[in-house]
This record gives C-alpha cells, sequence and structure tokens, in this order.
C-alpha cells in the first residue's frame, strides 16, 4: 500500500511475512502485510485469533526472534531524532533503544505483564531509569505525574502496592503508564481492553484518546471489537488468515464494506439497542465454518471455503491482490467490484 | 408473567465469611449477592447483566445450588430448592442444567464426545445403554453438530465445537431451565454469531428457560425476553429487554448501556468515575452512589426499594424520576 502524503510516514511496513515452526511444517502467521501510518493518526489492526494481527504488533517491536519465527520484509521505522532504522534487521542492542523511547507496547492481560514482586512504583521507576536516565528522586515525580494523569485515585499509595492489590482496570493503567514512560512516538496496544468490564473498557479508551490529542503519538489498536474501533480509531485494517482484506477510512469500510469477510463480520454481531424491525430484533447472520488452519491454508482466496459470494474456479483459482478501489481503500476480492455495483 | 412461575428467587444471599487463617475467627462478610429477587416464566430467558465482581455468576450457581445461598428462597416449579435433599436435587439437577463460559475446562479431555455428552444419561439412568448410542446422536444433530463427533477428543474440537458439546451434554436430560454462564465470551466473534443462532434456536424448539448471564450487552438484548442489572450483589434494574437497552431508568444501567462501543454510531457516553467498590465493605445506602453522577444525601442513607416504573419494569432508585 502507499500512501501519497508529503511527510514521511512515521511507519512503513512492506511484504510483512512471518513464518512459524520449522521448514517441514511451516505456519505462516502474517503473509504480505504492508501499511503505513503517520503521526498523530489512530489506526485499528481488526481480525480473530489466529488473523496475525497479534504477530504483526510482535513484528513491528522487533519481538520475534530467529528462533521462534522468520520474519521476511521490513519495517521502517522513523525514530524521534528524524532517522529512520528497520526494526526487522536492527540488532537486539539497537533495538532496546528503539523499545520503550519510540515504539512501546501494551498487552492484554496486564496481570502477566507486570512483576508479581515487585511494587508499582519499582516497576514505573524501572522504565522511566532505563528510557530516561531519570535519578530515583525525578522517576517518582514522574511516575506521580503518569498515574495523576491516568486518574488513578491516590497515586501515592499506588505506587507502594504489588500487582494483585489493584483491579484490573487499574493494573492495565499501571502499564499504559509504563509504556508511556518513554514517550513513544507509536503506541502498539493490542487488546489492551479485553479483559475489562465495558465501563473500565471506556474509561482506558478515553485515556488513550486523550493522550493522542495531547501527545501526538500515533496509535496502533489491534482489537477484535468493531464497536471499538469506531470509537478510537480514523483508519482500520481488516486481516483474515494472515494477510490484509480489506483496508480503508472507518467512515466508509463500516458504512460498506466491501470485503465479504468485513460485510459477514458487520452482520454477525448483534448491535445494542438497533436492528429493530417491526418490535423483532434482526437475525444475526453466522458465518459458517472456522477460521482455517494457517498450516494447510485453502487455496486462492484465504475466505472463500466461508464466503457467500464464492465462484468456483474463480475465488479458489488464485490468491487475490490487495486492489486500491478509490484512494485510501484497499480491497482484497476478485469480485469486489460485480459485488458493489450489485448492491449498489 | 404467568401466574406460577417456573422459577422464582426471593432475597437471595449468598455471603461469604473471610477469615484470616484457617483457624481464626471471622474477620468480615463478602457480600456477594444481597437480597436479589425475581422471576422467570417457563420459555422465558432472563438477562442477567453485570461487571465482574457484581454476584451475578454466583447467582446462577446459588439458583441450582452449586453454591449454597445464605438466606432466602428458590422456588423451581412451585417447589423450595433450598430445602431439598440429596435425592430431590438428584431430580431438580435434570430439569435444571448450567454451560459454563470455558468450554476446555469443563470436559474431561480423557473422555470421548459422546461419553461427554451421555455421562448425565449414565449417571441418572434414564435411559437403558443400549439406547445411548442414538441419544448422543440426536443430541450432537440438535447442536449441529455431525454424528461422528461422538468419537472424537475434546482437544480435536474447535472452541465453537466444544462449546456445542457442553450445550449438548446440557441438553441430554432434556431440562426445562438452563443456566448459561457467558457461554459465547471465549469464542471468537464470527463464531459467536453460530452458538448465539444455536440457543436462540433450542429456546425456540425446545421451549427452554434460560438465566442468560453475560457482561455482552448486545448479545444479551438480542437473546433475552427480559434483563435484570446487578452491581455489588444488589439488583439495580428488571424489565423487557428493549426498555432496558433503549430506556434505561436507573443511572448504573444508564452508563453500562453508555459505554458500549457501536460499530455504526458513535454513543454519548456516561463514564462512571473509578472503580466498583469491594464487596468487603460496600456503600451504604445504594451501593451505586459512589459512582452515580445524580447522587443525593438520601443515597447514603437508605437502600432504595425496587418500584414499578412502567408495566414489568422495576428500578431500585431514589432518583428514578430524573431519568
Amino acid at each position: 500500500m502507499s500512501i501519497a502524503e508529503d511527510n514521511a510516514p512515521l511507519l512503513a511496513v512492506r511484504d510483512l511475512a512471518v513464518v512459524f515452526g520449522r521448514a517441514a511444517n511451516p505456519t505462516p502467521a502474517v503473509r504480505g502485510v504492508s501499511f503505513e501510518m503517520h503521526r498523530h493518526e489512530v489506526v485499528a489492526l481488526v481480525g480473530e485469533s489466529g488473523s496475525g494481527k497479534s504477530t504483526t504488533g510482535l513484528a513491528l517491536l522487533g519481538l520475534l526472534t530467529p528462533s521462534t519465527a522468520a520474519v521476511k520484509g521490513s519495517i521502517n521505522l522513523t525514530r524521534k531524532d528524524g532517522t529512520t532504522v528497520e526494526i526487522a534487521r536492527l540488532p537486539e542492542r539497537l533495538l532496546r533503544q528503539v523499545r520503550g523511547n519510540d515504539v512501546a507496547m501494551v498487552f492484554q492481560e496486564p496481570m502477566s505483564s507486570l512483576n508479581p514482586i515487585y511494587t508499582i512504583g519499582a516497576q514505573i521507576a524501572e522504565a522511566l531509569r532505563v528510557h530516561r536516565k531519570m535519578s530515583a528522586k525525578q522517576a517518582r515525580a514522574e511516575s506521580l505525574r503518569l498515574l495523576t494523569w491516568l486518574e488513578i485515585p491516590s497515586p501515592d499509595k499506588c505506587l507502594t502496592y504489588y500487582p494483585h492489590q489493584l483491579s484490573g482496570g487499574m493494573r492495565q493503567r499501571v502499564m499504559i503508564a509504563i509504556a508511556l514512560s518513554g514517550r513513544p512516538a507509536l503506541l502498539i496496544a493490542d487488546e489492551p481492553t479485553t479483559s475489562l468490564d465495558v465501563t473500565m473498557q471506556a474509561q482506558i479508551v478515553d485515556h488513550l484518546k486523550a493522550l493522542q490529542r495531547e501527545t501526538g503519538m500515533a496509535i496502533l489498536f489491534v482489537t477484535h471489537d468493531l464497536g471499538l474501533v469506531r470509537e478510537i480509531a480514523s483508519r482500520v485494517l481488516v486481516m483474515y488468515a494472515g494477510q490484509i482484506v480489506e483496508a480503508g477510512s472507518v467512515e466508509q469500510v463500516f458504512k460498506q464494506p466491501r470485503m465479504p469477510y468485513t460485510q459477514a463480520l458487520m452482520r454477525s454481531r448483534p448491535r445494542l439497542g438497533g436492528d429493530y424491525q417491526g418490535g423483532v430484533k434482526r437475525r444475526i447472520e453466522a458465518i459458517p465454518g472456522t477460521v482455517p488452519n494457517l498450516a494447510a491454508l485453502p487455496r486462492g482466496c484465504g475466505f472463500h471455503p466461508r464466503c457467500p459470494h464464492f465462484l468456483a474456479d474463480v475465488c479458489d483459482a488464485a490468491e487475490p491482490p490487495l486492489e486500491a478501489t478509490e484512494p485510501g481503500w484497499w480491497v482484497r476480492c476478485v469480485r469486489w467490484r460485480e459485488l458493489a455495483a450489485r448492491s449498489a | 408473567m404467568t401466574a406460577q412461575p417456573l422459577l422464582k428467587i426471593e432475597k437471595l444471599r449468598k455471603f461469604y465469611d473471610i477469615r484470616h487463617s484457617v483457624f481464626s475467627r471471622v474477620a468480615g462478610q463478602v457480600q456477594a449477592v444481597n437480597d436479589v429477587s425475581f422471576e422467570i416464566a417457563s420459555r422465558e430467558v432472563l438477562g442477567l447483566a453485570g461487571e465482574s465482581g457484581s454476584g451475578k455468576t454466583t447467582i446462577g450457581r446459588a439458583v441450582l445450588r452449586l453454591v449454597e445461598p445464605t438466606s432466602g428462597s428458590v422456588r423451581f416449579e412451585g417447589q423450595e430448592v433450598t430445602a431439598f435433599n440429596r435425592t430431590e436435587l438428584r431430580t431438580f439437577r435434570r430439569k435444571a442444567q448450567i454451560v459454563f463460559q470455558d468450554p476446555y475446562a469443563s470436559m474431561d479431555p480423557t473422555m470421548t464426545v459422546g461419553g461427554v455428552i451421555s455421562e448425565p444419561l449414565r449417571v441418572q439412568k434414564l435411559v437403558p445403554r443400549s439406547q445411548i448410542p442414538e441419544r448422543v446422536e440426536k443430541l450432537l444433530a440438535d447442536v449441529s453438530l455431525p454424528s461422528h463427533f461422538a468419537r472424537r477428543r475434546p482437544s480435536e474440537l474447535s472452541g465453537g465445537q466444544r462449546q456445542r458439546v457442553v450445550i449438548a451434554r446440557a441438553l441430554a436430560l432434556e431440562p426445562r431451565f438452563i443456566v448459561a454462564d457467558e457461554p459465547v465470551s471465549s469464542l471468537d466473534v464470527s463464531i459467536q454469531a453460530q452458538v448465539i443462532n444455536l440457543l436462540e434456536d433450542l429456546k425456540a424448539r425446545l421451549g427452554l428457560a434460560m438465566l442468560f448471564i453475560s457482561h455482552d450487552l448486545a448479545v444479551m438484548e438480542y437473546l433475552s425476553d427480559r434483563i435484570a442489572v446487578v452491581y455489588l450483589g444488589r439488583l439495580m434494574e428488571i424489565g423487557p429487554s428493549r426498555e432496558i437497552v433503549t430506556a434505561p431508568k436507573h443511572p448504573y444501567t444508564e452508563a453500562l448501556i453508555s459505554a458500549v462501543p457501536d460499530p455504526l454510531n458513535g454513543r454519548k457516553r456516561i463514564i462512571l468515575k473509578g472503580d466498583v467498590p469491594r464487596p468487603i465493605s460496600p456503600p451504604s445506602g445504594c451501593v451505586f452512589r459512589t459512582r452515580c453522577p445524580y447522587v443525593v444525601p438520601v443515597c447514603c442513607e437508605q437502600v432504595p426499594a425496587p418500584r414499578e416504573t412502567s408495566p414489568g419494569h422495576w428500578t431500585a432508585c431514589h432518583r428514578d424520576d430524573v431519568l
């Protein structure tokens, strides 16, 4: 994908491919993913389990090691000092400088990301000392500032707590505080609110939005929740079986999805308080079958075995390319023109 | 509601004692469920909504006496479940079953799917052994799984398939009532819809009554006839699903509904500040008052009694005139 913009992108991913497993039994988790992100932008990466969305996130931080996964393609990141680095080929020593300072990550399960035997204060301070070379005193002041900003009640007490003494929502705020400690230009948030209740989710999403407004930090928000995408992102990348199958502005894609998978996904969720016809709720449409096994992908389009618009010898013949349908909107479906004309 | 509800719960309480060690005396109590009352009619689906720690799972288990209620009454077909002896309880469990959230944890991995589904039949000795394979096949068909799945092991199945097997097991004894505790929460979006539609078909075809426990309000509205909202162990509001979702009368329900993101329209959200208070020391008066945007002094003093704000719609709020 190439997006015409006058300034250089913050992140440019080209033909990213990640293969897990040995050569005899390879599992391609990410297959030829390309996209760009600009400063101040919130992009959502949407998909179900096995779509490759989380693996893409891990690759962007250089967290996939050669012993576990073969990473191909390029990931160019513009650092805060204006230089560009290639994440996929950066030695670990340099990656450590990039992680936290330029890109940071918030994971789904805060309990497994925090160290249970250190206090919250010690863990935030560690990040601040490593990334911003702060003294203990400075680190404490900055930790308090971060926790206050994230509206943690009595932040000074929170610093003395251990992770198990906090609720899920508070732990996730602490994770965000740690991620922010290096003032990264890009935050990768991998399902940061999935384990939380909706009211807590609303608080966290609000914080992330405010953060993006105030600091101009770009956010790659990985999620399976289409409602959340609408809430936080301006652009959306829909992934299925390791590939981007549709990409565009949230407005366009959600109003008139062009890839049958996106369409099916939109129709498979009930909408709260919506979709009544004559007092009866519209029946949701399930997508038949299951997500394909990545080690034995279907021929042609990865979605064809579950697609209501499947055409033999067309959809299962060759892998469809990601086609530009109009500026800023890409679809991976050989039949999109025909289907769009039919629904128009 | 019919004159004789299938299930009637009155002033249900479940308190857990807190001890600092096994031998020390009781240091306090966790009020997991406090004075909850509701009814479920035959063939009715009641959704039980609430956040983690609200007591919704405890209510579901107390109804089936999988945990013993501290006090209160649970009547099923007019009989007092809390007074059942072992034999009566066994008969009761034929009619009332449960489906848990995690289909991975709720099946014995060493058994075949056929063994899992037929276990209740074998335990209750309702069907002669020779007829069991036939019943298993029918149950698999009920949940839209092919009959050869009977020979598979749970590890060979996907999450959605496992949840179908768990549902088939719950249906084996032809119950009248099922407690479904977050039955689709652990499934992928595209698979969730399959199981949701299956539950809806079963409800229509078998005339099941259900207590549908979930934190997912969109799924709940879709499946339930009525919705009950619980917060910190107490019932906040109960009424017809569509009314609860489109015209909530309780400030907590209003905030909860507003927090659900919608893919097509932005909602005007009410952001609740802070966390749910700890159930060891719930706030005095209305338990929601510490986070309520409409709080007035009386909320600290008196526990609000539920009032019928419109036909069949009950709200426990001192300020039910505001919304």
